[in-house]
């Protein structure tokens, strides 16, 4: 039974969720023939936390925090109910078990990573980042849930008694108390989140270890197909250092950048729209030349770059270096006064869209 | 059918769009459509918050979305939009309008008043509203169809008719998943053009009937530095104006063809071109509205007419000497 009396529209069904704080009982809303998620506080906890939660998802706009629709209030106590969008899952430590590829994974930390940095760029910090906490919808669309710890960011919040769950929690949580809390103690639970998921839900020791024994292994060891940039970034989410960690949203762009790998495309022109040359697979390179000047631009998956030039080179009018990353859209002009030959160079590439 | 009223929700302390049913028959069928609206869950459609019943009259409550629907936006903004812009729309139209097929909801009433955006150079906010409400439109819609006195009388049929397939035109019970599609593909010949493909009004009638595939405008086909973008789009409008409903792509596969897009969504700003050097007509400045002065060629405009000193642009920025240069160009109001 819930303590707690809705209006006759809501049937109560079996499916409930204990959380760290407060009870989640999904219901189905007869008007609108759907499910919702109604959280409320238990008895003995207090009730104005659900009216701190309820400021919290206020402030944060993301596709991936489950959609708020009503607050009701019981008539004689004033306690608080939250009805909320009904997520059904599964959840991520279910979907970690059974094992996804990297580049499903990837997909789902890019969802994760975008969620997390929305929240802290409301200014917030979740506090409860752990694959029980993120569900996935009917959609394919991951969203975070139980917002019952999240705080403001600044003014720096400590506590006295570091909430949270044991192995997401980051090696400062243990400290003696005052502790300090910054929006890296999600990057970190992040970070313990993405090693489950790229290994059927397994965590390693060291990490299983209170406070956790860091530096925790490499993320080479479960995916060293990841690449470089990914790989350097995983492993600083997991930094015993909290300044060393990586801010969310670097972690968003670069999986992002990841998951476009190979798929942007560069178009080539000469301004009199005659010649198009297309660069797009990876290691492919086009050579552009006037006279015995010349340049040579390569697509190594991820951006194009100058691997070769003579002098004389400019791209957009900016004296061409080798190394250089092109800018998405550049004119490329190959020698100097009456003998000069333009080309246009446009880069685009498909949207991660979810 | 229905009014809309922007709301505030004083729990949240947010503003909602608050729909009532505008008579009677609109009534009856409300709350059916409020559930099927309710079914639709996807960052691409407006969210169902609510729905009740007070004093015997029906409220819905809807996500409202902080921007304008696309029919204003291009009353009051653009005349076209560039395939760049056009595809991130197309794509996010498609995901919205699949998430529904999947949940078994048809829109049955997709055109540009029905489609929210933010109100930012990049529109990178888009939603879908009215889903499952436009079962009510429908109705308006068989009573009046056949009578141009009424059809030029009824506002929601003279919206709805450019992107009403042949076969619900012929017979408005077999609007389905095939019509969304029909209709998604000839608001993108809307975006790119600026023009439905068979034209507006009751002339539009024989002419969808017929659905002959469209012929892209010459400005369209020239704008050689938006290939093979160009080209791309224009098989996903053609694809999906066919006349066969069974031949158009299913909104997963419109995905799929969405996915491997290639465009830029680079952020975007507005300015007024300020002149051409050496009245060359092909190169110059833009001053955006931050004041800072950016170089640009005529051929990354995308426009029906030669671009002109003092014309409104909106254009994204790329680094460059002595100045950035831009692309694309893209005439606005």
């Amino acid at each position: 039974m819930t303590p707690f009396k809705l209006p006759d529209r809501y049937a109560q069904t079996e499916e409930c969720y204990e959380g760290g704080q407060g009870i989640v009982w999904i219901y189905e809303d007869t008007d609108l023939a759907r499910r919702v998620a109604v959280k409320f506080m238990r008895p003995t906890e207090e009730a104005e936390q659900l009216l701190k939660e309820v400021a919290s998802l206020r402030a944060i706009r993301s596709k991936h925090v489950a959609q708020i629709y009503d607050l009701q209030f019981q008539k004689k106590t004033k306690r608080p109910a939250l009805i909320q969008e009904y997520v059904p899952g599964p959840d991520l430590s279910v979907i970690a078990e059974g094992g996804v590829s990297t580049e499903v994974a990837l997909l789902i930390l890019y969802q994760v990573a975008s969620g997390i940095s929305d929240i802290h760029a409301a200014g917030k910090i979740h506090r409860d980042i752990k694959p029980a906490n993120i569900k996935r919808d009917s959609e394919g669309i991951f969203k975070l849930l139980d917002f019952g710890l999240t705080c403001d960011a600044s003014p720096q919040p400590s506590t006295r008694s570091a909430r949270g769950t044991d192995a997401f929690r980051a090696p400062e949580m243990y400290r003696p108390p005052p502790v300090k809390l910054s929006p890296a103690i999600d990057t970190y639970a992040f970070g313990v989140t993405a090693w489950a998921l790229l290994s059927n839900g397994t965590i390693p020791d060291e990490l299983q270890k209170i406070p956790p024994q860091l530096p925790s292994p490499s993320f080479a060891a479960i995916a060293p197909d990841l690449g470089a940039e990914i790989l350097q970034l995983l492993d600083a989410t997991l930094s015993a250092i909290p300044q060393r960690r990586p801010a969310m949203a670097a972690v968003k762009r670069a999986i992002g950048n990841h998951l476009l790998h190979g798929r942007h495309r560069a178009l080539v022109s000469d301004t009199g729209g005659t010649k198009h040359t297309l660069l797009s697979k990876p290691g492919q390179a086009v050579k552009l030349t006037a006279g015995d000047r010349y340049i040579q631009i390569a697509y190594d998956g991820l951006s194009f770059r100058v691997q070769d030039s003579s002098d004389g080179v400019f791209i957009n009018n900016v004296l061409c270096r080798v190394g250089v990353t092109m800018p998405e859209s550049c004119v490329i002009t190959i020698g100097t006064h009456s003998n000069r030959v333009f080309y246009l160079f446009d880069v685009s590439h498909p949207e991660v869209v979810l | 059918m229905q009014q809309v009223y922007k709301a505030t929700d004083l729990s949240f302390e947010r503003l909602v769009a608050l729909k009532v049913p505008k008579n009677e028959s609109a009534e009856k069928r409300f709350a059916r459509s409020a559930q099927m609206s309710a079914r639709v869950n996807h960052p691409n459609v407006a969210k169902t918050l609510d729905y009740f019943e007070e004093a015997g009259r029906a409220y819905l409550i809807e996500e409202l979305i902080d921007g304008l629907d696309l029919s204003t936006a291009f009353k009051e903004r653009f005349s076209y939009l560039d395939p760049h812009l056009a595809a991130h729309l197309t794509h996010y139209l498609a995901k919205g309008v699949a998430a529904s097929h999947h949940a078994d909801v048809c829109h049955r009433d997709l055109k540009p008043s029905n489609i929210m955006v933010s109100n930012d150079p990049n529109l990178s906010e888009v939603k879908i509203t009215d889903f499952g409400v436009a079962k009510l439109a429908e109705e308006e819609i068989a009573q009046n169809i056949h009578d141009e006195a009424s059809i030029t009388a009824s506002q929601t049929l003279v919206g709805a008719l450019p992107y009403m397939a042949p076969e619900v035109i012929e017979d408005h019970k077999k609007a389905s998943k095939p019509a969304d599609v029909w209709a998604l593909g000839a608001m993108l010949h809307f975006f790119i053009t600026g023009e439905p493909p068979y034209g507006v009004g009751l002339a539009a009638v024989p002419k969808i009937l017929i659905a002959s595939p469209p012929i892209p405008p010459s400005f369209f086909t020239n704008a050689k530095q938006f290939r093979p973008l160009t080209e791309e789009l224009w098989a996903i409008v053609t694809r999906c104006l066919s006349k066969a409903p069974n031949s158009r792509p299913t909104a997963n596969e419109l995905i799929e063809m969405c996915s491997v897009l290639c465009y830029s969504s680079a952020p975007r700003k507005s300015g007024v071109i300020e002149g051409f050097r050496y009245n060359s007509g092909s190169w110059g400045t833009i001053t955006g509205d931050d004041g800072v002065a950016v170089f640009f060629h005529a051929d990354s405009g995308y426009s029906k007419v030669r671009l002109r000193r003092g014309q409104r642009v909106d254009f994204a920025s790329f680094p460059g000497m002595p100045r950035p240069r831009a692309f694309p160009v893209l005439p606005v109001n």
